[in-house]
């Protein structure tokens, strides 16, 4: 009997867990009912009211100006950007990164892969303890945050770029091969030569030191990724001039020295002292010091001096009067004033003889401009094929707004809405 | 057969702990809402008041636990605006980076909002030039000004708080990053918000007067505790009777437009304390206990003659008061005889000075030791005197110097013990001139009641003929 019993209870039991909970009912939402409709009371409606029509409904992303700390890591000092620095930040992005976007490749390319987030920041993110600072950071291609924002210099173009359109077009490069990969080929042209400890103190002459390595900027150099998301956004936001000096940079031979205090110094040209040519009158020279004549010879500030003892040497003229000349131990006509040597070594012609310069011979076996040439190539045919962007049609609409930008003009678009 | 009795057993057992994990729902909900819904109510809640009565604030903001606090006025505007203003020497080196430090007024508008976190959190989440040097990662005041390197930590400051409490006008709050405690307090919003910052940085460049370093908090069981450094707020403090170098702490603290608060609260004797309230008599009273005061202690034995005070608590000497006589306070016969003294003192080239009482410890007096006359007399090197200044000539002075025993009754009564005039030449003036023996009579054996305006700083006092109000004089410190 006791078995009958004990059977019982265990179907009674095997049965307990499918009945346990059945007549449970899923109950009210816990969460308030949520609603996208702004306070048209409020200070910020007319500019919410903007970022809805001109990020959250065309494109599904969030334009966060406001700084709370959970939005940001809380082991950095950081404040909220300014509410009218982040107006016009908002209206430049839009400008500058997402209608271009939307006018070369279409509206749904940014609305698939622009990121989710675009969160602002008042000040840099420094770190106190290496002193590194931190100008914008990816998360996953979902969120982008820019610092800084306070800092930047809304009325030039420059400023905006540096300080925040280089980083999201860098950014968003990012979160395209993060979707679909680049050509392994783009790895391949600098292996070896990438340095993710020291980029950051490679010396250089803005960068060129790099340059010639084949990377477009010192951060490129420091990881493949970060070298396609550089190459990418430097050529998109670079003017003709920066990248056309980039690409000259990149042509010339690099000379490393290191002084006596210990700091790298990097020459692209040199002379000989007095224009005699051997390695103890070789000199380094900056570019800066040097000048060319219309021929395009390169020349220092300095001219070739005499070298003493000085000998006088009495010739005639057609007249047959006598003319006495001051020579130099090696036998150079002297410049005189009032007879007297001045210790510069004249021509034939009576002119003083300029000190020549020369540009260092590229030694490291790297065609740096035509590397970058490449990576650009590589990139250009990526994007099109890929993403069916034309990336120099990019390039030429953000070059010209960037020219043509009216910041007031732009303000109208906020300062109208809700009218 | 046990066996299987004891599966059985086992089953049972299961089902009930099943049968439980079902009825759990049955429970009434402790509260009526979700916590979703809560939250949304607690943030209405505390937007609403923050607006409410026109939503002017003053907030006691601690940046961090090394430096004082700093007074800000928030005006909340229901539209999402919010107008502070501070008065303060980093807003000036914000503003004007080779600033030397002077406390400048700034008021910037900027955006708040009550967000949803673990609980209702005041948010300041747009940038305010006045309000967010404290949050900054820059190094202000500049490198080399005042301050170490600062940068990328700043002053590591808060600008969102957890919103903890509402109690009579008075918003508790505590910063998100730093939990650090703050107080905000209403206050009327009427008012003109440099006027108020203008008066709070009065009160806290006059509070705490630096020529009395150490003041008193009075507990009810006459313990009293030492206050040290209360113009820097950051007071030290500790129990009066015991060594202050082993016993003191460090409280960083703030003046605030009413009164002045402790960052932390303090505990003693029973007692805890944070907030004091400025009255009438200057004195400060505690917010949480009333019978908690803090003053500049007795007028006689802490103030006036404060030699061991100082002594006690391992203080520079230069602390030591010395007092002025006010000439044109003085009344009855007290003045009828000063302008008698005065006006036979007055001959020639020889003019009276000032007269002061302030205690000998310095070198100045040593000299004259040997003049002292009789071995029953206080050693004056270490003694207050009582000296009257006579100029002989623009070079040469006769100085009447007078060792003197302050005998005290009470906190307020003093009676002066005057000895004999310390040099020959003091002497020698007191024979050419008896005015200055009935002056000095006045003075010598007579018993005198203290009293001051302002009982924090008591920088004047009345000195009084304990038996005659009508006789008194005013001493200045100096």
């Amino acid at each position: 009997m006791k078995l009958y019993i004990s059977a019982l209870l265990l179907s009674s039991v095997a049965l307990l867990p499918m009945a346990s909970c059945s007549d449970d009912k899923l109950g009210d939402t816990i969460f308030p009912e949520i609603t996208d409709e702004l306070d048209p009371s409020a200070y910020t409606y007319k500019f919410d009211l903007w970022l809805q029509k001109n990020y959250l409904e065309p494109y599904n992303v969030n334009f966060n100006y406001k700084l709370a700390d959970i939005d940001a890591n809380m082991n950095y000092n950081l404040v909220p950007a300014d509410y009218n620095k982040a107006m016009d930040l908002a209206l430049l992005t839009k400008y500058l990164w997402f209608d271009v976007y939307d006018k070369i490749a279409g509206k749904n390319l940014l609305k698939e892969t622009s990121p989710r987030v675009l969160q602002l920041v008042g000040s840099s993110a420094l770190n106190p303890n290496t002193g590194s600072e931190t100008v914008g950071l990816a998360e996953g291609g979902v969120k982008v945050t820019l610092f800084n924002v306070n800092n930047l210099n809304v009325n030039s173009f420059q400023n905006v770029n540096d300080g925040a359109l280089h980083t999201m077009h860098h950014e968003y490069t990012h979160i395209l091969h993060q979707k679909k990969n680049y050509p392994t080929e783009f790895n391949r042209l600098s292996v070896g030569r990438y340095d993710a400890s020291n980029w950051s103190s490679r010396g250089d002459l803005e960068g060129g030191v790099v340059n010639s390595l084949g990377f477009v900027t010192k951060y490129a150099s420091s990881d493949y990724r970060e070298d396609f998301a550089e190459t990418v956004s430097n050529f998109i936001t670079m003017t003709d001039a920066q990248w056309n000096r980039v690409l000259e940079l990149a042509g010339r031979g690099w000379y490393n020295f290191t002084d006596q205090f210990g700091n790298d110094n990097w020459y692209c040209y040199y002379y000989y002292t007095n224009n005699v040519a051997n390695d103890s009158t070789k000199a380094y020279i900056d570019e800066f010091s040097i000048y060319r004549d219309a021929s395009g010879t390169m020349f220092t500030g300095s001219y070739q001096r005499a070298v003493t003892p000085y000998v006088n040497d009495t010739t005639y003229n057609v007249d047959g009067e006598m003319v006495v000349n001051i020579l130099d131990a090696n036998g150079f006509r002297v410049e005189t004033a009032g007879g007297n040597p001045t210790g510069f070594v004249l021509d034939a012609a009576g002119q003083r003889i300029p000190i020549k310069v020369y540009p260092v011979e590229d030694e490291d076996e790297i065609n740096g401009r035509e590397v970058i040439l490449q990576k650009v190539n590589i990139a250009r045919k990526w994007l099109m094929d890929d993403w069916g962007i034309d990336l120099d049609a990019v390039r030429e609409e953000v070059q010209w707004r960037q020219r043509n930008y009216n910041l007031e003009e732009l303000r109208q678009q906020i300062a109208n809405m809700g009218n | 057969m046990k066996k299987f009795q004891v599966y059985g057993a086992l089953m049972l057992l299961g089902a009930s702990v099943l049968l439980t994990s079902c009825f759990k729902n049955e429970e009434d909900d402790i509260f009526d809402k979700s916590a979703s819904e809560r939250l949304d109510d607690a943030k209405v809640y505390y937007s609403q008041i923050l607006t409410d009565k026109g939503g002017k604030w003053q907030l006691e903001y601690y940046a961090n636990g090394d430096e004082h606090g700093y007074v800000y006025l928030m005006t909340f505007n229901n539209d999402g605006r919010v107008t502070i203003s501070g008065q303060n020497e980093y807003i000036g080196y914000e503003y004007n980076p080779v600033s030397t430090g002077a406390k400048v007024f700034k008021s910037e508008t900027s955006l708040w909002e009550v967000v949803g976190d673990n609980g209702p959190v005041l948010s300041l989440n747009s940038y305010n030039r006045t309000f967010h040097i404290f949050a900054s990662p820059y190094d202000i005041p500049p490198y080399g000004e005042q301050e170490t390197d600062e940068s990328g930590e700043g002053h590591e400051g808060d600008y969102e708080f957890d919103l903890m409490k509402y109690s009579n006008d008075t918003l508790y709050i505590e910063g998100k990053k730093r939990q650090i405690k703050m107080i905000m307090t209403r206050v009327d919003a009427n008012i003109d918000d440099q006027v108020y910052m203008n008066y709070v940085t009065a009160m806290a460049d006059s509070f705490f007067h630096p020529k009395f370093p150490i003041v008193f908090m009075n507990l009810p069981n006459g313990k009293r505790y030492g206050i040290k450094d209360g113009a820097t707020q950051i007071v030290t403090m500790w129990d009066f009777d015991k060594d202050r170098i082993s016993y003191e702490a460090s409280y960083n603290a703030i003046v605030n437009h009413d009164g002045f608060s402790l960052m932390e609260p303090f505990t003693a004797e029973g007692c805890t304390v944070q907030r004091f309230v400025r009255q009438n008599s200057g004195a400060l009273q505690s917010l949480e206990d009333p019978s908690v005061t803090i003053d500049a202690g007795a007028l006689n034995s802490d103030v006036m003659f404060n030699h061991d005070n100082i002594n006690k608590a391992v203080l520079d000497s230069t602390y030591i008061s010395a007092w002025t006589l006010d000439a044109g306070s003085l009344t009855g016969n007290m003045l009828t005889a000063y302008n008698a003294m005065k006006a036979s003192v007055n001959k020639g080239t020889r003019k009276l000075g000032v007269i002061s009482i302030e205690h000998a410890g310095t070198d100045q007096y040593n000299d004259k030791l040997a003049l002292l006359k009789g071995s029953n007399k206080v050693p004056f090197f270490d003694s207050y005197v009582m000296v009257i200044r006579v100029s002989m000539s623009s070079t040469s002075s006769a100085n009447v110097i007078l060792p003197l025993v302050p005998k005290f009754e009470g906190e307020e009564y003093v009676t002066l013990d005057l000895d004999e005039p310390t040099t020959q030449l003091g002497q020698n003036l007191i024979n050419a001139v008896p005015e200055l023996a009935n002056f000095i009579a006045l003075f010598r054996d007579k018993k005198f009641k203290l009293s001051a305006v302002n009982s924090l700083a008591p920088t004047v006092l009345t000195m009084a003929l304990a038996d005659d109000a009508g006789e008194a004089m005013k001493f200045v410190i100096r």
